[in-house]
């Protein structure tokens, strides 16, 4: 070995030298920023307003336990449900019925949805109601119960829905040859289920199980938008349920799909700064950012092929023109939009989440 | 030039395809493009042949579906190189050939 190959053995050595000292620098300072830290945090905790403040906080769970533990010993809470209740038709009041009967439940008391006297009955509101109650976000471990419809369309409509499957009843009800209810507990894109309700709705309408490609492309969308958007904390977090109802009497078959996120207007991402900080506001106006989200304006969140994103909700829009589809409806926050009309309407009472309705006819 | 392979996705693939990515679940573009589409693709390409993709018996095609799998192979290797390499084909519903070309033509766009 000659002298230059020494040299630079040499200096081989030192650049490691010198990067295990930087190393060692660098872990050192973080020991010493971490024990400061733990110093500061140990000053704060003896302060008095420190002190205070964690008693208070003790005092007001403590307090909130205690009334919740009341509440429930006390006789349930009947409310009564609008006559007409429909979701798409008489948003607002089914709305209202069901965020007053969130509002007892977080206090603890027992609710009973009084559904009896209900003369007007479609399928979105049973599925909102089998999606709610199995929502810890409405029943906050308080309980729920209830009776059916009296009068006979809407008593058959709830009873052949497949809701007693996801709640714990007394009775034995069977579902609907022609019905299903599917609640996505694994919250992912269901192909097979898409696929379930789809010659569900063709063979009843139809009266053959030929692929419907705006039919399945939706309801796969559908599943897409909840795991991608509807729990801001991560993906494929919230469950989405789905009711396919075919009406005995005609040939249509309604599918809701629900998921009780954050809904898709709190999910979109707005462009430029001011929209930016007005989104953030009370101010902001979700009717603003609709037809946004129709010609798939909307930013997605995610950081992946943006270029390639944000298809899924304009096919759906432009789906929902086909004459194969009577209604189409979105509901997402305080946002009802027609989808055949394009027609928007603002609610008085917010969907804690997305729902998607339509009826498949044949024309 | 000449056909000298195929894809029948609803026979090779499955006949209720999914979403765009894997992690979305079953089926999806993702998992289409990477296990069939590409490779079979890059050969045609190598071979200097058509691809012919059938699109019958498949129960639909949703544009995350069209976007994982056609989109991302042609912002990856450009339109012009996947029209002269492919050939669609669905009888059932010939408006999934428009779709999917238009697709091809135009990865990033929405307008549908």
């Amino acid at each position: 070995m000659g002298n230059g190959d020494q040299f630079l053995l040499g200096v081989s050595d030192l650049i490691v030298l010198v990067f295990e000292t930087m190393v060692q620098i660098n872990r050192t300072q973080k020991k010493i920023r971490r024990f400061f830290s733990q110093v500061r945090y140990a000053e704060k905790r003896r302060t008095l307003k420190w002190k205070l403040r964690k008693k208070s906080k003790k005092e007001t769970a403590r307090r909130v336990k205690f009334q919740r533990e009341y509440n429930a010993k006390l006789p349930p809470v009947t409310l009564i449900a609008p006559k007409n209740f429909s979701l798409v038709e008489n948003a607002n009041a089914v709305l209202k019925y069901f965020s007053d009967a969130e509002k007892k439940l977080k206090f603890g008391q027992v609710v009973f949805l009084d559904i009896s006297k209900v003369t007007r009955m479609t399928p979105d509101t049973v599925a909102l109601m089998a999606a709610s109650i199995n929502s810890k976000e409405f029943h906050h471990a308080s309980n729920v119960t209830g009776n059916a419809p009296e009068a006979l369309a809407p008593n058959a409509l709830f009873i052949e829905s497949g809701f007693y499957d996801h709640v714990i009843t007394p009775g034995f009800f069977t579902i609907g040859a022609e019905n299903m209810m599917h609640r996505g507990m694994d919250t992912k894109v269901l192909g097979t289920v898409v696929k379930k309700a789809s010659i569900i709705g063709t063979e009843h309408v139809f009266g053959n199980a030929k692929p419907l490609d705006p039919l399945y492309n939706t309801l796969v969308e559908c599943m897409s938008n909840t795991h991608s958007h509807a729990d801001l904390t991560g993906l494929g977090k919230c469950n989405w349920w789905l009711f396919v109802y075919s009406d005995p009497k005609e040939k249509i078959t309604s599918y809701t799909f629900i998921d009780l996120g954050v809904g898709i207007f709190e999910s979109a991402v707005v462009k430029g700064p001011v929209q930016k900080f007005m989104k953030k506001t009370p101010f902001f106006d979700n009717m603003i950012l609709a037809d946004e989200l129709l010609a798939g304006r909307l930013k997605s969140r995610s950081k992946k092929d943006t270029a390639l994103r944000g298809k899924g909700i304009p096919q759906i829009n432009e789906d929902a023109n086909n004459t194969i589809f009577r209604s189409f409806y979105i509901l997402a926050n305080d946002v009802k939009i027609d989808l055949k009309t394009k027609k928007k309407e603002r609610l008085q009472y917010p969907l804690n989440g997305t729902l998607l309705h339509w009826e498949l006819q044949n024309v | 030039m000449e056909i000298k392979d195929e894809i029948i996705i609803a026979k090779d693939f499955s006949d209720h395809v999914g979403a765009r990515y894997k992690r979305e679940g079953p089926f999806s573009g993702e998992l289409f493009l990477e296990t069939i589409l590409l490779p079979k693709f890059e050969k045609a390409v190598q071979g200097g042949y058509v691809l012919f993709v059938d699109l019958d018996k498949g129960f639909g095609y949703p544009s995350s579906f069209v976007s994982g799998s056609f989109g991302k192979l042609s912002l990856e290797k450009g339109a012009d190189l996947i029209l002269k390499h492919i050939k669609l084909k669905s009888d059932d519903n010939p408006l999934r050939i428009d779709k999917i070309i238009d697709e091809i033509k135009d990865p990033t766009g929405v307008d549908l």
